[in-house]
């Protein structure tokens, strides 16, 4: 039971990312978190980005629990976490910051890595 | 031409809405309600909260209630084994007057009190589909009539819905109340749509050949038949038969079905016409690990044991219907899936209400006064706050009243039924009566009443929440008692906020937090 | 407009039930086993009646969806007492 509820949070944190990136390559998002807005290419890539990431979450529920189930978690996770999005976005657009201005770096891996706590060790 | 198309899907979606929205939160609430119907029972059938027992009781232990159905010359007798939502055994048989429902000790075989309750699956969950009403199949139309009306207001409501990609996430909790209402309904609405279709129309389809029983008898010769037929229940029609016949060993019958179904356990044993010559027994396979509702059910004769029948492996049509009544009726156990079906439940009722309020919040400054107006805020606040305190006086006069209480020749289970009606009707009259206040009032009756019911659980019980949390057998009431507080909270805390805003002026409305109790 | 209503609720009602026996009647006699008929009409005509009801209410002109529903009943209604009820 543990266990599956610690799949439920990743999988929910998956798909929150999914719609935050989905939801900052709108202009009103962008404002609301200050930062400019993205290229056309770079929306397209995000875009993308996001849809790979809910299909492979839908993967990762079905592989973890079964058919039947993993589509039904997968599905009210998705409706419960956009929800999500646009409560934070509402209440405490700053959280999203950081990943807003990830979003406008050329080279968001990069990027990614150096936010991460002790990124002095040279990421490999 | 479009604009001409979208004003009347507009039309239809504002009246659907508000004509039948009112029975739609109903089945809504009800039905959110039923995700945890067991829970709910634990809490209101104290004598139940039992630690799980270690081993099962044998299933002739139950011999005397069979024997004692076969005198009564019921037409059923059935038995519920224990699983991991419900401790213990329930013994069930009807006869031609009423059924008689016993809760029975799994360690020692023993008949626990009766609590006088019908509980959620007695009354909350027959309620999410018959609205309680019996008369011929009344409730049952008027719910199928409300749930058509939730298909053409979700499709109407995508088809108006302006922006539906721009707005896709757009919520503005500062912005002014009729603003908040509609990105709130939005919200709940688009997000939960998949959620909305899916189990309206699954709810449909699971009462389908009561809908619409002329497509079944143009092919068979009565509903009966088709219900037997795809449920591989044929075994049933059998003619009465004469008394006087024994029932074979219920355990030696178990053990080949076990054996035919790879070693699953039975869910339910049901002994049909018990005592007569033609009786049968039949196992029900439990249902838990999957979503496809597969009850796999093998059949015996009663008297003589012989093996009659096994349903048949499921078409790809049925298995496609028994996914879709699996995945409304939530018979499998998977904790965290219960869950996001309640709060998804609550996210279609704050849709409701959200739609209700907006419909009064548009109108209130150039018609707050019509009886029109008048009519539909109390119908509102009946419907949404109002249904919300009658389910709590529900619990809270199954707390109250002692066992075996009676008034007026009303038993104990039906004065708690009384109960929910008279605190209902009394939401709608103050809604009616005092329209200013009615949402200050009924939210900060909402938490009062929340938090009773948790303080009589106490008292009545002992246990407490920090008590039930420490016990895994008790959880189920930890969880109630924990969702109950936190209702609670967040109605006093509409309540608080509603009238600061009164108090500042603005006639605002915001009790969306209160659906919550 | 309470024509509308009728004729989407009522009317859609009947005709969807139609048809719905229509189509049983059909896939029986092409031999589907009866239960895999009916569960697959049961499935098909709520949405079948949520169009009709969308269609009575969008239609510009209320004859069109009156000839068709009335086409379906009487159709429907007519085969059912021509063939009869299966037993």
């Amino acid at each position: 039971m543990m266990s599956a509820f610690l799949f439920c949070t990743f999988l929910g944190l998956l798909l929150f990312l999914a719609f935050a990136l989905l939801a900052l390559t709108q202009f009103p998002h962008r404002r609301v978190t200050g930062t400019a807005e993205l290229l056309p290419r770079r929306v397209t890539q995000v875009r993308l980005l996001a849809g790979l990431l809910l299909v492979v979450t839908l993967g990762l529920a079905i592989w973890n629990e079964g058919g039947g189930f993993g589509f039904l978690l997968w599905a009210s996770l998705l409706s419960l976490t956009a929800c999500a999005v646009a409560f934070v976005l509402g209440w405490w657009a700053g959280l999203l910051v950081p990943l807003a201005r990830v979003m406008l770096n050329p080279h968001p891996l990069l990027a990614v890595v150096s936010l991460l706590p002790g990124s002095g060790r040279q990421p490999d | 031409m479009k604009q001409d198309f979208r004003r009347s899907m507009g039309w239809l979606h504002t009246w659907a809405g508000v004509v039948l929205g009112s029975i739609l939160f109903a089945i809504f609430w009800m039905g959110t309600l039923s995700v945890f119907d067991s829970e709910i029972d634990l809490w209101m059938k104290p004598a139940t909260r039992l630690a799980p027992a270690v081993s099962t009781l044998p299933l002739e232990s139950f011999r005397s209630s069979l024997e004692e159905a076969i005198s009564a010359k019921a037409a059923f007798w059935n038995v519920t084994l224990p699983s991991d939502r419900d401790a213990v055994f329930h013994t069930h048989y009807g006869t031609r007057k009423k059924t008689i429902i016993r809760d029975i000790d799994p360690v020692t075989g023993r008949e626990l009190p009766d609590a006088g309750t019908l509980g959620a699956t007695g009354f909350i969950f027959p309620f999410h589909y018959t609205l309680n009403t019996e008369l011929m199949n009344l409730g049952e139309c008027v719910v199928g009539l409300a749930s058509m009306a939730m298909l053409v207001l979700c499709v109407t409501g995508v088809i108006i819905h302006r922006k539906i990609f721009v707005d896709f996430f757009t919520f503005r909790p500062r912005a002014n109340p009729r603003r908040l209402l509609l990105d709130l309904h939005n919200i709940s609405g688009v997000f939960g749509l998949p959620f909305h279709i899916v189990l309206t129309f699954s709810g449909l389809v699971i009462l389908g050949a009561t809908y619409f029983p002329a497509g079944v008898s143009a092919v068979y010769p009565n509903t009966r038949a088709y219900f037997f037929d795809s449920n591989g229940l044929s075994f049933l029609s059998v003619k009465h038969g004469n008394p006087g016949a024994p029932v074979v060993s219920l355990d030696e019958t178990a053990m080949r079905a076990r054996s035919l179904w790879g070693g699953d356990e039975p869910h339910l044993v049901l002994v049909a016409n018990p005592g007569m010559t033609t009786s049968r027994i039949a196992f029900f396979r439990g249902n838990e690990r999957q979503v496809v509702v597969d009850r796999d059910v093998v059949a015996f004769d009663g008297p003589t044991g012989e093996l009659l029948s096994r349903s048949p492996r499921l078409t790809p049509i049925m298995r496609a219907q028994r996914f879709l009544s699996g995945v409304h009726l939530i018979e499998f156990h998977h904790w965290v899936l219960r869950w996001l079906y309640f709060v998804l439940g609550l996210g279609s009722c704050v849709l409701i209400a959200t739609g209700f309020l907006f419909w009064l919040e548009s109108r209130r400054k150039k018609q707050g006064e019509n009886f029109g107006f008048r009519l539909v805020e109390g119908l509102t606040a009946g419907s949404v706050t109002g249904i919300i305190l009658a389910t709590l006086a529900f619990f809270i006069a199954n707390r109250l009243l002692p066992p075996g209480a009676q008034v007026f020749g009303l038993e104990r289970a039906a004065l708690e039924v009384w109960a929910f009606y008279l605190v209902w009707i009394a939401a709608f009259l103050h809604g009616w009566m005092w329209p200013r206040r009615v949402w200050i009032g009924q939210s900060a009756a909402i938490s009062a009443l929340a938090l009773t019911a948790v303080v009589l659980n106490w008292i009545t019980t002992g246990d407490h929440p920090l008590h039930t949390l420490f016990h895994r057998y008790l959880w189920p009431v930890a969880g109630m008692d924990g969702v109950l507080l936190a209702g609670g909270a967040l109605a006093l805390l509409t309540a608080v906020k509603l009238s600061r805003r009164m108090q500042n002026g603005a006639v605002g409305s915001r009790p969306v937090a209160s659906e919550t109790a | 407009m309470i024509g509308r209503i009728l004729l989407a609720t009522g009317g859609g009602y009947f005709a969807s039930s139609s048809a719905m026996a229509i189509f049983c009647l059909l896939l029986v006699t092409l031999g589907m086993p009866r239960a895999d008929a009916v569960t697959l009409g049961i499935i098909l005509v709520f949405a079948f009646y949520l169009c009709l009801i969308l269609w009575v209410f969008a239609a510009r002109a209320l004859w069109r969806p009156v000839a068709v529903l009335s086409l379906l009943i009487a159709s429907g209604y007519g085969l059912t007492a021509f063939v009869g009820h299966g037993g």
